[in-house]
């Protein structure tokens, strides 16, 4: 079972013009129980890629596979779900509970079943049905809303979960909230995270795809993108600062190149690298 | 200088009341770099609110090179003296190109056009946009347009900037930018209060406020802030990757003068 792009582009029409190619030959897969992190700068191609892998666009090259099936539209309804950019933006029913379920409904579930599932979901994204269900989606903090809104989409029960930018413009404890839903979600279904920042879920995921231009500029495992941070130079996305001191400690000096995003291991990889510590080495 | 005294602030919707400050007093001299930090509900986008009379104190003062803002008389002057600017570009761009945007203040000042003119152009330079004066502002990038809101208040020529999350909603790039260009304000001698839940975009601050439910908890320098671990916890304030990297070799007995606040600047420090 997986969620697969195989080789896939697309071009956007332009009127009277060129099609403008957004994406050319990006492959993908995540299975449920995986992590997928996609990284790239603003106009990589990385929200066209999402909205691919949810079904909502057709490529115009290439295979979009959905557990061994052709992916559609139609397909992919009900097994992938999309939390889009903002989406508290598109929260609009009197309550949460009736928000959170309309999704459900809308896939034909009855409407006692679809608000059963709705409750529980909320108490999966730490907004307690007690507490939330009856309020007003639009009286909610901006970190609340946003997993009000995943809710949304989690209680359709997906089995590949797709986000884009779940976390931007939130703070520090609305950012580890829904960082806290896409762990626990991994256990039910195959996440692909789409972001422009590495800081979030770079040391959790299991493989890394990072775009620039609309091609791959790097994929395989989170690690081996640690290892090679000047990946993110040539995507243009700023590495994690941690990297960055170790790359340019290296660009220096001597020293290993074990990159390592945990800040004892940096520190010691730094602290080897400056030349008093080798010259004292060899005292 | 801007001089928030004892400032106390209560939201109210019918029968509801929410006390956003609570007792908050700080101050910003001119030119200097004032962080205000503080999770999301804690107040800190009230306080940008009362600096140039859009709220008013319920208690306390706010007073601004000797302006106090309840005084009405002299709120266009204080308006004057106290750019802000906001998270969203796109709720402050108004005109149809950049440097109409740019103009729409001082032309509503009634100056004379040779003086809008200039303004406009040491604005649009000041924020690094020249050559896209004639660009239309929708097809700017995100961190483009927040340059060009800044733009639109240095053009006002403001004693201070407020900036209320100048960075959180664009990317890398565009956040770098607009960060430069706060860094390169100060070096002006334009007073900023930078008001944000990121400690990471205000590591270069002269000086941090913490505001947690409406209290300030906190006020000293970024390079102590960073040291509180425990503080930034309660207040839902996130170390950054970099501050952690810092405290690492400190306790391998490496000492800094001052926060790095970058990678380069770690790096250089290390080997000096």
């Amino acid at each position: 079972m997986a969620l697969t792009l195989d080789g896939v582009g697309f071009a956007y029409a332009v009127p009277a013009g060129e099609p403008i190619e957004a994406l050319r030959d990006v492959s993908l897969c995540v299975e449920p129980g995986e992590l997928v992190l996609v990284l790239g700068a603003t106009g990589s191609g990385k929200s066209t890629l999402l909205q691919i892998a949810a079904g909502l666009l057709g490529a115009s090259s290439g295979a979009a596979g959905l557990d061994g099936e052709p992916l559609s539209r139609a397909s992919a309804r009900g097994v992938v779900g999309m939390v889009f950019q903002d989406p508290e933006s598109q929260l609009f029913a009197d309550n949460v509970l009736d928000d959170v379920a309309f999704g459900p409904v809308n896939l034909g579930i009855a409407r006692e079943d679809a608000l059963r599932r709705a409750r529980a979901t909320l108490e999966r994204v730490g907004l307690p049905a007690a507490e939330f269900a009856s309020r007003s989606p639009f009286a909610l903090s901006g970190g609340e809303a946003r997993r009000a809104a995943i809710a949304g989409v989690l209680a359709m029960s997906p089995r590949y979960l797709l986000l884009d930018e779940p976390t931007a413009g939130l703070d520090a404890r609305g950012r580890a909230a829904v960082a806290d839903i896409v762990r626990a979600e991994r256990a039910r279904c195959g996440v692909v995270v789409v972001s422009h920042s590495a800081d979030e879920f770079l040391g959790e995921a299991d493989r890394v795809l990072v775009l620039h231009g609309g091609r791959a500029a790097f994929e395989g495992d989170a690690s081996a993108l640690v290892a090679r941070p000047d990946a993110f130079d040539d995507a243009g996305l700023a590495a994690p600062e941690v990297l960055r001191a170790q790359q340019l400690a290296v660009m220096r000096g001597a020293g290993s190149s074990d990159f390592s995003l945990d800040p004892e291991q940096a520190a010691r990889l730094l602290l080897g690298a400056r030349p008093g510590e080798h010259s004292r080495e060899r005292d | 200088m801007i001089r928030f005294s004892d400032i106390c602030y209560t939201y109210r919707a019918g029968d509801m009341t929410t006390r956003a400050l609570a007792g908050v007093s700080l101050a910003v001299r001119e030119g200097e770099h004032v962080a205000v930090l503080g999770a999301n509900g804690s107040g800190k986008s009230t306080l940008v609110r009362l600096v140039n009379g859009l709220l008013l104190p319920e208690s306390g003062s706010v007073d601004v090179d000797g302006i106090d803002s309840l005084d009405e008389a002299r709120s266009l002057e204080l308006r004057q003296r106290v750019g802000v600017v906001f998270q969203h570009p796109d709720d402050q761009i108004v005109a149809t190109s950049v440097e109409d945007d740019v103009a729409f203040g001082p032309e509503n000042l009634g100056l004379p056009r040779e003086e809008v003119r200039a303004r406009v152009d040491e604005a649009i330079s000041a924020v690094g946009l020249s050559g896209l004066e004639r660009r239309e502002p929708h097809r700017l990038s995100g961190g483009q347009k927040q340059r060009l809101a800044i733009a639109g208040a240095l053009a006002m020529r403001p004693a201070y900037l407020v900036l209320d999350e100048p960075a959180s909603m664009l990317d890398p790039t565009g956040r770098a930018e607009v960060l430069a260009i706060i860094e390169q304000l100060r070096a002006s001698g334009t007073g900023v209060l930078h008001v944000t839940h990121d400690l990471a975009d205000v590591l270069r601050a002269d000086r941090a406020a913490v505001l947690n439910h409406g209290e300030l908890v906190f006020e000293g320098t970024v390079n102590r802030l960073v040291r509180e671990p425990e503080l930034l916890e309660e207040c839902g304030l996130e170390l950054p990757a970099l501050s952690r990297l810092v405290t690492a070799l400190q306790a391998h007995g490496v000492r800094f003068q001052g926060e790095p606040a970058d990678a380069e600047e770690l790096v250089e420090a290390l080997w000096r």
